[in-house]
């Protein structure tokens, strides 16, 4: 790793976790550290922890070894309010069925602000349309949710995760399911929050999307750790190779790193 | 303050606080109404009924006929009461349940919640001495044991998607512990202590005095406060766990005591009532019609609407026919009928 | 305290004689003295006790399964004046109070199941209610302070003391004490005849209403509490459903469940039309002939007149009787129209023979005639 230990805003070390009663150790030993105001993207193959490693960090599950510390504190000692203050969500698909419209699903991320039994005043709605203006959404807060292209859908959740202030946002699969014209506008708002010096931590199967924006990439398989570092060093053919079991070729255009299987 | 934080408060100028606040004001505004209809539709309950003759008691013959009086304050009063709890108490619980479990096709009686209370009290009158306090602790416990196994259950079958598993299993458990109350009333009860199976079934609000009012008071008051407090957290909590967890909130512990106070209200009623069915399933969406899907506007609008659509089909109940009607027959009627309508009519929509 | 005693006593026999026609007084004194302010206390079939600062004058009969308390009430003169409202029912009562009470058009009749905001515009100063109605109609009744007296006029002993009640509410109590030693006196001699009986002489007995509403033909059998139950064990017979019906009301039973109980003895009861119509056809009815009962042609129709006379009703000691003699011909002589029906409705109704000549012998139905 080319940084000091310790000196990133999440630092992990030595985690360990299985889920209890399959027994197998979904990650072994894994050791990370993330800067401040970077993008990281975890790659790996489907099943080599990704989405595990990710409920890690926003402390949903707790590891049987190993140590996760966020901004320099371990995560278990802050509490739920104090961490999601710090930390947002961005997961992967959020279904409701109600008509909430996207004001008031936003709106939700103002929570961790909020003391138990009180509900969000005109400060937070400033807040929440700020958070929707940074998603380009401002025009859609009074359209239900289910109106809302899939696109529109992943930014919306964005932007209630931005409504939360954080400083770190993990994302799972964040274009997944996007067509090429959404994933362009969401990689668009990532970069535009990495330059604002939010933490932005991303899973993705596609190494193309870690070639786009990241900084710093992460290559997982079978929980463990293949190569961590500087995007340039690690997505290299070989290593990908490596990674995924397929030949893979990496190619330069017009300074832009571009993936290819065969 | 990092720069993420000072890039989120915006250097230009805050665009006008009207539209958002705007519809807040017409959300407060449609509160207010259905508050105001309620208690006037409260007061006219009073001066509904068969005495001296049906339909009308004029407010004269209040002031002089002593008898008029007795009856509006001993029987009436206490009625309408109830029957406007009732309708809260259902359509709150409707509301709870439709979210937490994210289903719009779920209601106290859909779950097993309502037929587990009414066992629950059928059992105690019989078994435990019927006392009760302990009538309704008992209508309570099998209550939560009803939605407990519905749960359970549509977790654990494999046929169809979730709100299709929680719907069947729920329906299931309902017809088990309907079963159960049957029974009871037709193999165990050679003494006649059980009021009959169409009370139970259909549910009746006649013969509800002061202290029935008194003794479900406290478990419907506290748990239509618990839901009224946490109406807002309700919208946090029907998000995925993984969503309501990076927020910040218990999602598991939250909605646990949402759901304790929610069925514990609705056995209460049912333990005084009978089972009354649709009101916990149209109301709410009645509701999110009217103020939008937020819990923190549509829970207050489904207690209003819940406890009007209640008072009216008890007025009509107790005033329409020499005998009584059983409630849940009028609330059927309409509920059904209005949720039809509301079904097929879908270019209904209320601007927000 | 004599001399208060005795004029107590004067003061109600003066009551009455004020408020009725002569009753059948006999001398014995009152059971309890009412209570010296001039008021009355009674003790109903839920153990409470109802306190009236004078007799009622305005009593109302409602609730389910009125009809035995209506009854039994006109076997006191006063109920003429007094019974002000009654329930409908699904029997014709109203024939037969016609027969008993001129004025009987004039009652009120309560619509479909009443509840207190029908009754309470009455101005009823008592009203009698089945205990099971406590809950139902009762309380509501008390919140409104209208006094509700109950009554359970199901088994002997409850109808020797609700008797008791009534002869207290009408202020006639030797009227009830009349009453009761008539019914004592039959059912005294039915039990001398019967003495030394064997468990094994009894004959195993079936008792089953008949219905068909609806098309839909169906055999009850009334609940072990009921008085039916306790009429067969009185007239010496062995009820055979007694272990196995459940519940609060008449219980449907198959064709199957009757053969496999295969009894000596089976009795139908008919309340629209004529029982012994419905033995005829049951005895024609190739399925039924495989019954020991019908093969030995000991199965009858429960009889009656106007109502029939296996219900709680003052009836039911005709009902007795006429068991008795069915299920033990060698030891008490069957029940004759003649002596003990006519006795019955003179004496308990005040009826004289013309009357019953006209309007209780041409209803007679049943296996009796």
């Amino acid at each position: 790793m080319n940084l000091t230990p310790s000196s990133g805003i999440l630092s992990v070390s030595g985690l360990s976790f299985r889920y209890n009663g399959t027994g197998q150790a979904v990650l072994r030993d894994l050791s990370l550290e993330v800067p401040a105001g970077t993008i990281t993207a975890i790659l790996g193959p489907n099943g080599s922890g990704k989405t595990t490693l990710l409920r890690l960090l926003l402390g949903i599950l707790q590891p049987q070894a190993g140590s996760i510390r966020l901004v320099g504190r371990s995560l278990d000692s802050y509490s739920p309010r104090e961490r999601s203050r710090l930390l947002g969500l961005v997961p992967q698909e959020e279904h409701i069925p109600f008509d909430f419209s996207a004001l008031e699903y936003v709106l939700l991320g103002r929570a961790p602000y909020l003391r138990p039994l009180e509900i969000p005043g005109e400060a937070d709605r400033q807040v929440a349309l700020e958070a929707l203006r940074a998603a380009g959404l401002e025009h859609l807060q009074d359209r239900p949710l289910p109106t809302l292209s899939g696109g529109e859908r992943q930014l919306v959740t964005i932007a209630r995760a931005l409504a939360q202030q954080p400083r770190v946002l993990l994302l799972d699969e964040p274009t997944a399911h996007l067509d090429l014209g959404n994933r362009g506008r969401v990689l668009d708002i990532l970069r535009r929050l990495a330059a604002q010096g939010i933490t932005l931590l991303l899973t993705s199967h596609d190494p193309g999307l870690a070639a786009a924006i990241a900084h710093q990439a992460v290559l997982l398989r079978a929980g463990q750790v293949v190569e961590a570092g500087p995007v340039e060093g690690v997505l290299t053919a070989e290593r990908l190779s490596a990674t995924y079991g397929v030949p893979v070729q990496v190619f330069q255009v017009e300074g832009r790193r571009v993936i290819i299987t065969n | 303050m990092t720069a993420a934080d000072s890039s989120l408060q915006a250097i230009r100028p805050p665009p006008p606080a009207s539209l958002a606040a705007g519809r807040a004001v017409a959300g407060r505004r449609t509160l207010f109404l259905l508050g105001l209809a309620l208690l006037l539709v409260l007061l006219l309950s009073l001066l509904a009924g068969r005495y001296p003759a049906p339909f009308w008691l004029s407010p004269t013959r209040l002031w002089q006929d002593p008898m008029a009086r007795q009856l509006v304050l001993n029987l009436r009063l206490p009625r309408v009461l109830t029957a406007c709890l009732l309708g809260m108490a259902l359509a709150g619980c409707g509301t709870v349940l439709q979210m937490i479990f994210r289903n719009p096709l779920v209601e106290p009686g859909f779950l097993g919640v309502s037929q587990g209370a009414a066992f629950g009290a059928a059992f105690s009158i019989l078994y435990l001495g019927g006392a009760p306090l302990l009538v309704e602790g008992s209508a309570t416990f099998f209550a939560c044991v009803g939605l407990a196994l519905s749960y359970l259950l549509a977790r654990r079958a494999r046929y169809g998607g979730w709100i299709l598993r929680l719907v069947l299993a729920g329906i299931a458990v309902s017809a088990l512990f309907s079963a159960g109350v049957g029974m009871l009333k037709y193999l165990a009860d050679p003494l006649t202590q059980l009021p009959g199976i169409v009370f139970w079934m259909l549910g009746g609000l006649w013969g509800v005095t002061w202290s029935d009012l008194l003794y479900l008071l406290p478990a419907v008051l506290a748990g239509l406060t618990v839901m009224m407090l946490m109406r807002w957290r309700l919208n946090l909590l029907s998000l995925n766990d993984e969503t309501a967890f990076s927020l910040g909130a218990a999602p598991g512990r939250e909605r646990a005591l949402l759901l304790v106070a929610a069925v514990a209200a609705t056995a209460a009623v049912v333990s005084v009532a009978g089972i009354v069915g649709w009101i916990g399933l149209l109301i709410p969406h009645l509701a999110r019609r009217l103020t939008g899907a937020g819990a923190e506007k549509a829970l207050p609008a489904s207690l209003l609407l819940g406890g009007l659509f209640a008072l009216v089909c008890d007025d009509l109940a107790r005033t329409l026919l020499a005998g009584e009607i059983p409630l849940g027959i009028l609330a059927s009627l309409f509920g059904a009928a209005l949720f039809l309508v509301m079904m097929l009519s879908k270019n209904i929509r209320v601007q927000r | 305290m004599k001399y208060l005693q005795l004029g107590a006593l004067m003061a109600v026999v003066l009551l009455a004689g004020a408020c009725g026609d002569t009753p059948t007084l006999s001398i014995s004194p009152p059971a309890t003295p009412a209570s010296p302010a001039g008021g009355l206390e009674v003790v109903d079939a839920l153990g409470r006790t109802v306190q009236f600062a004078m007799l009622p004058q305005r009593i109302v009969v409602a609730g389910k399964s009125s009809l035995t308390i209506v009854d039994t009430l006109y076997l006191f003169p006063e109920a003429r004046e007094r019974l002000v409202a009654l329930p409908g029912s699904n029997q014709p009562i109203g024939e037969f109070v016609a027969l008993l009470d001129p004025a009987f058009g004039q009652k009120r009749i309560l619509q479909g199941e009443a509840g207190p905001e029908q009754i309470a515009p009455l101005q009823p100063d008592l009203v009698i209610l089945r205990s099971f109605m406590a809950d139902r109609l009762g309380r509501s009744l008390e919140e409104l302070n209208i006094p509700v007296v109950y009554v359970d006029l199901e088994t002997p002993e409850q109808y020797f003391r609700d008797l008791a009640v009534l002869g207290r509410l009408l202020g006639n109590e030797a009227r009830a004490e009349a009453i009761r030693s008539f019914y004592r006196s039959r059912l005294d001699a039915v039990r001398q005849a019967l003495q030394g009986l064997e468990e094994s002489q009894k004959p195993r007995t079936l008792v089953i209403q008949f219905s068909d509403q609806g098309g839909e033909v169906a055999f009850q059998v009334p609940p072990a509490s009921w008085l039916q139950t306790s009429e067969v064990e009185m007239a010496g017979g062995r009820p055979v459903w007694k272990e196995v019906a459940p519940g609060s009301g008449w219980t449907v039973v198959s064709l199957e469940q009757i053969a496999a109980w295969d009894p000596e003895v089976v009795i139908v009861i008919a309340y629209k039309g004529d029982s012994a119509a419905i033995v005829d056809r049951l005895q024609a009815d190739p399925q039924w002939q495989g019954l020991k009962a019908v093969q030995n042609g000991q199965i009858y129709g429960f009889p009656g007149d106007i109502l029939s006379w296996d219900q709680p009703d003052p009836r039911w000691i005709l009902g007795t009787l006429w068991l008795a003699g069915k299920l033990h011909p060698e030891r008490f002589p069957p029940l004759k129209v003649e002596g003990e029906v006519v006795e019955f409705f003179g004496r308990m109704y005040g009826l004289d023979r013309p009357a019953i000549e006209a309007g209780i012998v041409p209803a007679l139905r049943g296996d009796v005639k």
